[in-house]
């Protein structure tokens, strides 16, 4: 176990920028997420951890090591892969012993040592079989074996749950979080799935077109939110993003939309009559009111548990998440009302949350 | 990919690698050397430069070989046997690869058998049979003989271009009412010409640099490929090797030329077929 | 209809090759000089062959050869794919350079290695003589004629196996030669535990054709040198065109040429079960 700290890493291919000054600093047995769109250098940033890509600029160490230089099997990390990796021709047993194998550790410490992560994993029944006689779950567990016999400084993992079915993937989701808790080594997790992100982490990172937008605990992310980007992509369904204008002729500062409709805005002092702003609201801090904002119903997506309408108000679209079942149809109108106190407010030009 | 490889793994790599391409270049070179040395430098060291470039050697070897008859005759042969392969080839490779016939895989386990039927189970009542027909010394009865040869190795890799045509552009022509001439010509022959290239490419080159059956059907100065005559002049009494070395270079240098320009195309069809993936 | 495609190829194929096919068999029970008319004479040109002591030495031969070519060619080609494989940079460069002797034809090759190599006046290994060495021409002598053939030949295949093996290596997906080096493995394990069993299936292609090519090969032997000194280079495709063309015993030719055949057909058996076993 080891804490993995990144330094102002950047990632070149010829002229192409994929990482500009990455730096994060993981803690010894942290569950840390790398989340973001598909492109943005996660798998990337991954790879020159467990070194598998070189590094253009900036320093990583894993303990206290500088590892730049290092060949991946120094590095002492051990990786989960998206589709596995498992090696078809070998056993359940030898895939999971498989760096026992390499390192020529003796058969009854390595069948005890396979057995134990067998054990862990509930593999027990499946030593025997080949990768293809197994479901996509257990190829999934058999991967995890591999990684942790070795009981590695860390563990990284690249997507490892985004070939499997939602319903697995929740449940493999928990296990691996329990076994986080188990071994308490250090975890770098990769993700574009901001519902896994925000089930397993620690801490989350967000990074978008190469660079980090923001770092923090998953509530911290979702609640303060450091720019608009951040508070889009944390959150489902996502936070409506209206474009408006100050407004402080008034008596409440207002944000005012081209249509003339306003919106109360949150008493803020950086605020200045008639900037450029985004006006951040999240689908569950709405609710209907008679005494709301109009708007017109376009669409209802019953989810069961709670219902998303999508309204058009003031030309823009908003959804709203609520728990009630309610009786209305697309065309009809509908008053909303936000809740003042959780409006994120962003600058239009910047995007950084005011 | 991106591998971070110790200094060490990619030296010791980049110097065996490098020792092997030596291993494959250093007769060549000493060919093409010395091509354009005299006997006495040659036999003198044949690693040493030339001191003046015996261009006449070159001219020698042409004469010698009457190169200007047999180039043009391995040239017939290359046109007529990459015609007749592909010619026949395409359709074949269309019917397998989607098994418009019931009987697909009776007709590729046959070709796929024939493949590695040594020439000499044939050769001799095909060369007696032809002697009585009188077609010795004849190019075209020759083309009809490797077209036969080389066909189920170029249907084999033909059938894997086919076989990346979607299914679908078939179907909707045939909704539109396209006979089945009419689907090979229109749909498929524009979309697997890389294939037939690919194909046209392997298929000249074995025939320019073939042996056997060139010596033995074709034995007639008038008919004789660049290969057989090279042969012929190099089984000479007295050597000169320089000229041979001339005659060589001649020899190989339209495949090689064709080889470096057209080398991703080569390797296709080398290695196309023979790798399960 | 669509028999009709397949018609000009099938014809072709049946006239050249397995109605003359039939008649080696049917000729390998006769007494022919190719002019006259032929004597069936049962199994006595088998008979002779069995107490042909040319024979038994050009099986000899083709079974060294078999052996040479299913180790040399095949050990060479994985290692230099697999150190393409891992330097990636300049690996379309190399596998050019290596294809060039195979691009070039047996007889060009042959001669070049005969007059700039094995001469005695003129090649290297005449150079070599005058430094001291003690060399001579491989071709010249009973003991090495066959071997002194079987590196020309080798020169000119490994390259192929080369980049097969190469071709076959870049489809190994990526992340088992990933997780390999991250669990640590050094370059034999790696070749041990995931390149070699990730080709397996052309490992082996690549084997059982190299039986049937082993047994088919001609040219180098021919050209170089003719079978000789003394039968010590004869193999049996050599020996077959003699009989059947310098010595006019068609029957005897025929004869071989089926035994030939019988160690094709047992390989190709393998082949086209592999071929099933693929599923397609
Ligand atoms: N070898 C390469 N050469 C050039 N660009 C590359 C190379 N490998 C990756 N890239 C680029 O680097 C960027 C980041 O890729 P990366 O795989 O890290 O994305 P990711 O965040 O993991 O995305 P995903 O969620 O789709 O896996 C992409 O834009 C990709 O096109
Ligand atoms: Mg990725």
């Amino acid at each position: 176990m080891a804490r993995v700290e990144i330094e102002n890493i950047d990632k070149n291919y010829g002229a192409v920028k994929i990482l500009k000054d990455i730096s994060i600093s993981v803690k010894d047995g942290e569950f840390l997420v790398l989340v973001g769109p598909s492109g943005c250098g996660k798998s990337t940033l991954l790879r020159m951890i467990a070194g598998l890509e070189n590094i253009s600029a900036g320093e990583i160490y894993i303990g206290d090591r500088v590892v730049n230089n290092l060949p991946p099997k120094e590095r002492d990390v051990s990786m989960v892969f998206q589709n596995y990796a498992l090696y078809p021709h070998l056993t359940v047993a030898e895939n999971i012993g498989f760096s026992l194998i390499l390192a020529g550790t003796p058969k009854a410490e390595k069948e005890r040592l396979v057995h134990d992560a067998a054990d862990v994993l509930g593999l027990s029944d499946l030593l025997e079989r080949k990768p293809k006689n197994l479901s996509g779950g257990q190829r999934q567990r058999v991967a995890m074996g591999r990684a942790i016999i070795r009981r590695p400084k860390a563990f990284l993992f690249d997507e490892p749950l985004s070939n499997l079915d939602a319903k697995l993937r929740v449940a493999m989701r928990a296990e691996i979080k329990s076994l986080h808790e188990r071994f308490k080594t250090t975890a770098i997790y990769v993700t574009h799935d901001q519902v896994e992100a925000m089930t397993m982490a620690d801490r989350i990172v967000v990074m978008n077109e190469g660079r980090i937008e923001q770092i923090g605990h998953p509530l911290e992310l979702y609640d303060k939110p450091v720019n608009a980007f951040v508070a889009g992509f944390i959150g489902t369904p996502s936070m409506n993003l209206l474009e408006a204008k100050v407004d402080l002729s008034g008596k409440y500062p207002m944000a005012l939309f081209e249509t003339g409709e306003k919106l109360p805005l949150p008493v803020k002092a950086n605020l200045k009559d008639g900037n450029d702003i985004i006006y951040g609201l999240r689908p569950e801090y709405c609710k209907i009111s008679k005494t709301g904002h109009m708007s017109k119903v376009e669409a209802i997506e019953p989810m069961g548990s709670e219902t998303h309408l999508i309204l058009r108000f003031a030309a823009q679209r908003v959804v709203m998440a609520i728990h009630d079942r309610l009786n209305v149809s697309p065309g009809e109108n509908l008053t909303f009302e936000p809740n003042v106190e959780k409006v994120v407010i962003f600058d239009k030009k910047s995007g950084h949350a005011l | 990919m991106n591998m971070l490889e110790s200094r060490n793994t990619v030296i010791l790599s980049y110097f065996i690698l490098g020792f092997a391409a030596f291993t494959a270049l250093f007769p060549l070179a000493l060919m093409l050397l010395n091509s354009l040395k005299t006997v006495p430098e040659i036999i003198a060291s044949p690693l040493a430069p030339p001191e003046q470039l015996v261009w006449e050697n070159y001219a020698n070897a042409w004469k010698h070989s009457k190169f200007s008859r047999t180039f043009m005759n391995s040239a017939v042969l290359v046109f007529l046997t990459t015609a007749l392969v592909l010619s026949t080839g395409s359709l074949t490779a269309y019917v397998l690869a989607r098994k418009k016939i019931k009987t697909w895989a009776l007709v590729t386990a046959y070709l796929l058998a024939t493949t590695t039927a040594p020439i000499q189970l044939f050769l001799f009542p095909l060369y007696f049979g032809f002697a009585h027909l009188g077609l010795i010394n004849n190019i075209f009865a020759v083309s009809v003989v490797y077209c036969a040869i080389y066909s189920p190795f170029s249907i084999m890799l033909l059938r894997t271009y086919f076989l990346a045509v979607p299914k679908e552009l078939e179907e909707a022509a045939l909704v539109d009412g396209a006979t089945p001439w009419q689907v090979f010509s229109k749909v498929y022959l524009p979309l697997v010409w890389p294939g037939m290239l690919t194909v046209a490419l392997i298929i000249g080159m074995y025939t320019w640099n073939e042996f056997l059956i060139a010596t033995t059907f074709l034995q007639n100065q008038e008919s004789r490929t660049a290969i057989v005559s090279y042969f012929l002049l190099s089984g000479q009494y007295e050597t000169n090797w320089g000229e041979l070395m001339a005659g060589a270079v001649l020899v190989v240098m339209p495949i090689i030329i064709l080889f470096i320009f057209l080398q991703k195309k080569f390797i296709d069809g080398i290695t196309g077929g023979s790798v399960k993936g | 209809m669509y028999r009709l495609f397949i018609l000009p190829t099938m014809i072709i194929n049946i006239a050249v090759i397995s109605i003359p096919a039939i008649l080696t068999i049917i000729l390998a029970f006769y007494r022919w000089d190719g002019i006259s008319d032929p004597v069936f004479i049962g199994l006595e040109n088998f008979e002779r062959l069995w107490n042909d002591r040319i024979f038994w030495k050009a099986l000899r031969n083709n079974l060294i050869w078999t052996a040479l070519f299913l180790t040399f060619p095949i050990i060479i080609g994985l290692v230099v794919a697999s150190l393409l494989l891992t330097v990636r940079r300049g690996s379309t460069f190399f596998q050019i350079i290596y294809l060039f002797p195979l691009v070039i034809s047996a007889v060009i090759s042959a001669r070049v290695w005969q007059g700039m190599i094995y001469n005695p006046q003129s090649g290297i290994v005449a150079l070599l003589e005058r430094y001291g060495l003690d060399l001579y021409d491989p071709l010249s002598r009973t003991a090495t004629a066959l071997y002194g053939v079987a590196v020309v030949d080798l020169w000119h295949w490994w390259g192929f196996m080369a980049v097969i093996f190469f071709a076959a290596l870049r489809q190994v997906p990526q992340e088992q030669i990933e997780a390999a080096r991250l669990e640590g493995a050094t370059y034999f394990q790696m070749m041990r535990w995931v390149l070699i069993p990730g080709i397996m299936p052309t490992i082996t292609l690549m084997m059982i054709m190299t039986v049937i090519w082993s047994f088919l090969v001609f040219d180098f032997v021919y050209v170089m040198t003719q079978g000789g000194p003394a039968s010590s280079s004869e193999v049996l495709s050599t020996m077959a065109y003699r009989r059947a063309f310098y010595e006019l015993k068609v029957g005897n030719a025929a004869a071989i040429a089926i035994v030939i055949s019988l160690f094709g057909l047992v390989a190709t058996f393998f082949y086209l079960r592999l071929q099933r076993g693929e599923g397609e």
